[in-house]
């Protein structure tokens, strides 16, 4: 039995009045239980997310639990947690002791083990992530632990930065492309073939654009100071802080439009590179788009004086959804069920670095 | 056939092998859930086998606790005699699904406040409460051995044991020492170790005033503020690692450690006790923080936690300057062979190192 895919190959369909009473509940008891029920209320959220979610003609099944995401978090804390607190007071006690070598080495290590570790934590929050994600009663996964994605991440990270930061899109799609084919769905394995071309150019724009930002500010600076205090009179304070505050306010304005289209592009062109099997996968979110998902995002958060966060899961989810394709066919009797390792412990290392993933 | 039509309905199976839709016939019978299809043999499930996965509008989802994957879905319109028998799912999670969700914030309400309070409270009663060889331990392993900074000659030593002996009421010994450090400033370390640097023996316009600082140290010491200060912060940063997932701000505030205001005050209290009972005046403590508040030399010196910087210096000031009696006849804390004997000790102990971390 094959299954064609169409253009809408998936759809979103929940609603914001089915949410709120998750999303509300979600706050009051983790505002009440000191932040604790926060395991469970990604639990819920996610659950409702994806059971509102279709692929095909099936919804997918969010498998996880409060209480494995509570467990990741409570490792993380015993593995990581206690020994960088240790770690804080020995290095206490060694700058006390006026030992600046020794010091500065274990700075140094700390930021490596840190490093590696934020790799390592985006990797394996994929994998749970697949691993407890249900299509038609199979799931995903990976067969690798992730150790090895550390240390990949950290030094193309690290390489991508020297250089000027020239190779960062060298190393995202190379680490894109690395975490992806290490992923499978039922039997498959993903695969990623993204490449450099064709995103440089997006990048080179964001070192033009402080240069950008600061012409503009030149430009709007001289006139008000010459209009401000050019005539010998007392100087107008107020008229050039609002210059200074309309000056800071367009640079990140600028800045922030310039790398949203180099992100837009980014995940356009790796989305196209990605596939599984014989489905390959699209994302259509241009920069507007982005640009209207954050100014509504941050609309929402200032107008409900911060309330309104509680809904930006919600949004995101839907936004990539809306924009995620998929093209090809399906077999659904050649889908069995994954073979790699069943998961049962949260993402609490991506927590504890709170790393964003998409 | 499963059962009559009053107990059995029609149903969607995803058998968690592979990712076919199988149409079954689910119908209850006293030793379990039937379920049969037209290919496979019958099978019967025993009801505490069977979990809701979730509510999904029109369907009921059903999951087989020791196979992942396993679907069962049944429309919500199937009989109620069968639905009856099957289990109910959680909304909320475990408990708080059995008391109902006003209750479980009422209570967890209550016993977060209470945590609360006692985390915040914990520190001020049970910091007293643990043995001072504890304290010394635990001050030995943070701290470490800082005898390469500290200067002594046979005459400093005999004029701090001194003025100790003047201003301390307590029974366990503490250790004074002068230490080389280019600050103005004098710290308690956990452990009952007092430093005084030798910066502020030079700047100081008089023995009172290193009485009245000396006092303050040691007034910290016995009032066990060192031992209050670490037992707060490991407190809250075990309680923030709940409310607040990330690692960095936890450390950031763990590193930030220092007395509270209150714990200051109670400090300065002690150290005008102390002055008053051995006839020293608190006059040139006053005129140690009146040179403060003109050129605060502390402002700014963060970088270690054990050497905050002390409140509102203009209040402490004033507070000492209440305290001279003018019927008092007041002796000097030192003679001036002792406090030349202090000034000089850096200077003339060859040992000594400059403390620096570069």
């Amino acid at each position: 039995m094959a299954e064609d895919t169409a253009d809408s190959a998936f759809e979103f369909h929940g609603t914001w009045r089915e949410y709120a009473p998750i999303a509300f509940t979600n706050l009051l008891l983790t505002i009440v239980t000191l932040g604790f029920y926060r395991f469970w209320a990604t639990a819920r959220s996610r659950k409702y997310l994806w059971s509102r979610t279709r692929f095909l003609d099936e919804r997918f099944e969010w498998a996880g639990t409060g209480l494995e995401l509570f467990k990741g978090a409570l490792l993380v804390f015993l593995v990581v947690g206690l020994p960088l607190i240790a770690f804080n007071f020995l290095l206490q006690r060694l700058i006390l002791n006026g030992e600046a070598g020794p010091a500065a080495i274990l700075t140094l290590g700390f930021f490596l083990v840190i490093g590696w570790l934020v790799g390592v934590a985006q990797f394996r929050a994929l994998r749970y992530r697949l691993a407890r994600t249900y299509w038609r009663g199979i799931r995903g996964g990976s067969v690798d632990p992730g150790w090895s994605y550390g240390w990949s991440a950290m030094w193309k990270g690290f390489v991508g930065t020297i250089a000027l930061g020239l190779l960062i899109p060298w190393s995202m799609v190379s680490l894109w492309n690395e975490r992806w084919s290490k992923m499978s769905f039922g039997p498959y394995n993903f695969a990623a073939n993204g490449r450099v071309e064709g995103l440089m150019g997006r990048f080179l724009m964001c070192y033009v654009a402080p240069f950008i930002a600061i012409i503009g500010a030149v430009a709007l600076v001289i006139p008000a100071v010459v209009a401000a205090g050019g005539s010998g009179a007392e100087p107008n304070r107020p008229l050039i802080a609002m210059t200074g505050v309309a000056v800071v306010f367009g640079f990140y304005f600028i800045f922030g439009l310039i790398v949203m289209a180099y992100y837009a592009k980014f995940f356009r062109q790796m989305a196209d590179a990605t596939s599984l099997h014989t489905l390959r996968f699209g994302f259509t979110a241009s920069t507007r788009d982005w640009i209207m998902l954050f100014l509504v995002d941050f609309a929402l958060v200032i107008g409900t004086l911060g309330i309104g966060s509680i809904f930006l899961g919600y949004r995101h989810w839907s936004f990539s959804v809306r924009h995620l394709h998929a093209f090809g066919h399906i077999d659904v009797d050649q889908l069995t069920q994954s073979t790699t390792p069943e998961l049962r412990e949260g993402e609490g290392l991506l927590d504890a670095f709170d790393v964003g993933a998409i | 056939m499963v059962g009559t039509d009053d107990i059995a309905t029609q149903a969607d199976l995803f058998d968690g092998i592979n990712a076919l839709r199988r149409l079954v016939r689910v119908g209850w019978s006293p030793s379990g859930l039937v379920v049969e299809h037209d290919q496979v043999p019958i099978e019967t499930i025993a009801r505490d086998q069977l979990v809701l996965v979730d509510r999904r509008g029109d369907l009921l989802i059903y999951g087989l606790n020791d196979r992942p994957g396993w679907r069962l879905q049944i429309p919500a319109s199937a009989p109620a005699l069968l639905l009856e028998q099957l289990p109910q799912g959680s909304t909320y999670g475990g408990w708080i699904d059995r008391i109902g969700l006003v209750r479980a914030t009422l209570l967890c309400g209550v016993l977060s406040a209470a945590v609360l309070a006692a985390v915040l409270t914990a520190p001020n009663w049970l910091g007293p409460l643990i043995p001072e060889s504890w304290e010394q331990r635990i001050g030995t392993a943070l701290v470490g051995d800082l005898e390469g900074y500290t200067c002594s000659t046979p005459a400093s030593t005999a004029a701090l044991a001194s003025l100790v002996r003047d201003i301390d009421d307590g029974t366990t010994p503490v250790t004074v020492q002068l230490a080389k450090v280019d600050m103005v400033n004098a710290v308690a370390l956990p452990g009952g170790r007092v430093l005084i640097f030798d910066k502020l023996i030079q700047d100081a316009k008089s023995a009172d005033e290193v009485a009245g600082v000396l006092a303050h140290e040691i007034g910290h010491v016995r009032k066990r503020h060192v031992m209050q200060a670490l037992l707060r912060q490991f407190g809250l940063s075990i309680l923030l690692s709940g409310a607040n997932s990330d690692l960095g701000s936890t450390l950031g505030g763990f590193a930030a450690m220092g007395y509270s205001r209150d714990a200051e005050r109670e400090a300065d209290r002690y150290s005008r006790g102390r002055l008053a009972a051995a006839h020293i005046s608190p006059a040139g403590t006053a005129g140690f923080f009146g040179r403060l508040r003109k050129d605060d030399p502390f402002a700014g010196n963060k970088r270690l936690s054990y050497l905050n910087s002390h409140p509102d210096t203009a209040e402490r000031e004033r507070e000492f300057s209440a305290a001279v009696k003018s019927a008092e006849a007041y002796r000097p804390a030192l003679t001036d062979a002792q406090f030349t004997a202090l000034r000089d000790a850096c200077a003339e102990d060859r040992d000594a190192k400059e403390w620096s971390l570069f």
